[in-house]
């Protein structure tokens, strides 16, 4: 900075600075982008969605009574009588899925794979349609499936009775459970109500609200997804870090220094959201669903994603289940 | 009403998740997402100020590491710059702000719109007639000197306009302190918005946010507007006298 101020420079007749040229060439492009007009009339019936003979018979064989007041009352009587399924493009089944829900869906050498995906896959195959599956986030999700921009989502998603006052859901398909991660340095124990501790979790997850119930005491920091909150764990930015249950096997592999501090049972059920206005899809999938159940095609599917048993609470729902696994 | 239509409306303007939302926005959003926004814009003007003056620098070696610095930090995308610095710095070690996801998040934003800032400071600098430098000097003024009380006051006055884009954007980008996760009392507009998108399935609230977000963003650019007006009719001090009353400023009782 001194040289600077040396004297000579007072003498220069060089410019101090570069005058910027005049000419300056603004390229506008403008690209007119037609976006389609969006058919939300859902008036598209399709003609398919008459479940198989064989399976409808499984499933009057394997029926257990339906315990989701929130669909509409399903039989199995329902299935075989071909119920009228209504997709927004005939033969085909418009879904919604997330790219980071391990191990429900996520993105695997630019495939779609995961629990969620397996299982609407199975769904869509005895509705006789074919799965078209795009990745949004969940906010689009959230908005996409009661407008009909899709039929369905396949995520994890919690069933909650907020939710419920705008978009249908499946019966349960899943109930989690819960994962509390710290360093193996931060003496963090199980029984814990980690008072003045800082935990990490994804707003809005279903982490989210059990935590605001369980652990008032705690300092909760949201984080919009888990990447971020896991590297601000291994940072010391936060104590802990709640997250679902599956998660935590995989975190634990990525990063030895950390422990898996609690792991909590939950009774909140996933269900596959789909709108309102699409009864006949509702029961299609329940349907479904109550069929993948008696021939163990759900146990197989669950057993490809997780190592532990099967959901207490499914298997209470659907005994079936318990049959299939003995 | 056609039902794409009613979807689109439902979706986005119910008018009741509006006014659920509505409080928190203005009671912890708004508080934040200004707190966040103005220590990035102060923060990033000054970095702007100083890159600007190292730009125009004859000396290759003051000109080259700002160079480069404005080079990546334009060029890199500003969630990247967030994340490298707010989860960055605290892996590496370097808990410079402790815990608190505010300062990184700052941090970050004034690397980012300093970059900017200096582009938009450097055209204004190099707008001032050469003849202004000369004459500085002539009069025995340091380089130094007749940058900071001569070339650059005349500078930034000419780039106001640009300035304020920076500024509106500074806004709306401190939605992404987020990203760095936030305790309930730390929410600004956009984090407020999008849990309760999460809780209702409704978009709506962010509908909210983006009113709150132009009732900042909107008497910002007009307030920068009579800023510059000012600024353009102050130049030339204008004397008056009515009668009686003795020689008043009138750029100072017009002040409004």
């Amino acid at each position: 900075m001194r040289a600077l101020r040396s004297p000579q420079r007072g003498s220069t007749t060089s410019p101090a600075f570069r005058v910027p040229r005049r000419a300056a060439i603004a390229i506008t492009a403008c690209a007119l982008l037609a976006t389609a007009a969006c058919s939300s009339s859902g008036t598209g019936s399709s003609a398919a969605g008459t479940p198989l003979p064989s399976q409808a018979s499984t499933a009057a064989a394997g029926s257990s009574p339906s315990s989701n007041a929130a669909s509409p009352a399903v039989s199995s009587a329902a299935a075989s009588a071909a119920p009228k399924v209504e997709v927004i493009s005939a033969g085909k089944l418009s879904v919604a899925v997330q790219s980071d829900q391990f191990p429900f869906d996520f993105i695997q050498n630019g495939k779609e794979v995961g629990f969620s995906i397996d299982l609407m896959n199975e769904i869509a195959k005895r509705l006789e349609l074919t799965p078209s599956y795009t990745t949004v986030s969940l906010d689009a999700l959230l908005a996409g499936v009661p407008a009909k921009q899709y039929d369905i989502g396949a995520v994890g998603l919690s069933i909650k009775p907020d939710r419920q006052k705008v978009m249908a859901f499946s019966e349960p398909y899943y109930y989690g459970y819960y994962g509390i991660i710290a360093k193996k340095s931060a003496g963090i124990t199980a029984d814990s109500d980690f008072a003045g501790k800082t935990i990490a979790l994804v707003s809005g997850s279903a982490q989210d609200t059990y935590a605001q119930q369980h652990y008032p005491k705690a300092k909760i920091k949201r984080f919009d997804s888990q990447p971020p909150a896991i590297v601000a764990l291994e940072g010391g930015q936060v104590d802990a870090f709640f997250v679902g249950g599956p998660d935590t096997i995989k975190y634990l592999q990525q990063y030895s220094d950390l422990t898996l501090v609690s792991s909590i049972q939950t009774s909140t059920p996933n269900g596959f959201p789909m709108s309102l206005d699409a009864p006949g899809l509702v029961s299609a999938v329940n349907s479904a669903l109550e069929a993948m159940y008696a021939d163990g095609t759900y146990t197989t599917i669950y057993k490809k994603w997780f190592t532990e048993p099967l959901p207490p609470t499914l298997v209470k729902e659907h005994p079936v289940l318990a049959n299939g696994a003995s | 009403m056609p039902t794409g239509l009613h979807n689109f409306f439902h979706t986005f303007f119910d008018l009741h998740q509006i006014a659920n939302v509505m409080p928190d926005l203005l009671r912890d959003g708004l508080l934040n997402t200004l707190m966040i926004s103005a220590a990035a814009i102060i923060c990033g003007t000054t970095i702007g100020i100083v890159l600007a003056t190292l730009l125009v620098s004859r000396r290759w070696y003051l000109r080259a590491p700002a160079r480069v610095y404005v080079d990546i930090f334009r060029g890199l995308p500003i969630i990247v710059t967030v994340m490298m610095v707010g989860l960055g710095l605290p892996i590496a070690g370097l808990h410079f702000f402790g815990r608190n996801s505010y300062p990184y998040a700052v941090f970050a934003l004034a690397l980012v719109s300093g970059a900017y800032m200096s582009e938009i400071f450097r055209s204004g600098i190099q707008s001032v007639d050469r003849g202004q430098m000369e004459a500085a000097r002539s009069l025995g003024l340091s380089y130094l000197g007749a940058m900071r009380l001569v070339i650059v006051p005349q500078g930034v006055r000419r780039v106001l306009p640009a300035l304020t884009n920076q500024f509106v954007a500074m806004v709306k980008d401190s939605s992404l302190v987020y990203l760095l996760g936030l305790l309930a009392s730390q929410r600004e507009l956009f984090s407020i918005a999008k849990d309760t998108t999460f809780e209702t399935g409704n978009l709506s609230a962010l509908t909210a946010a983006g009113l709150v977000y132009l009732a900042i963003t909107i008497p910002l650019t007009h307030a920068v507007n009579a800023l510059d007006r000012r600024m353009r009719e102050g130049g030339a001090v204008r004397l008056a006298t009515t009668a009686g009353a003795p020689l008043q400023l009138l750029g100072a009782q017009e002040g409004r």
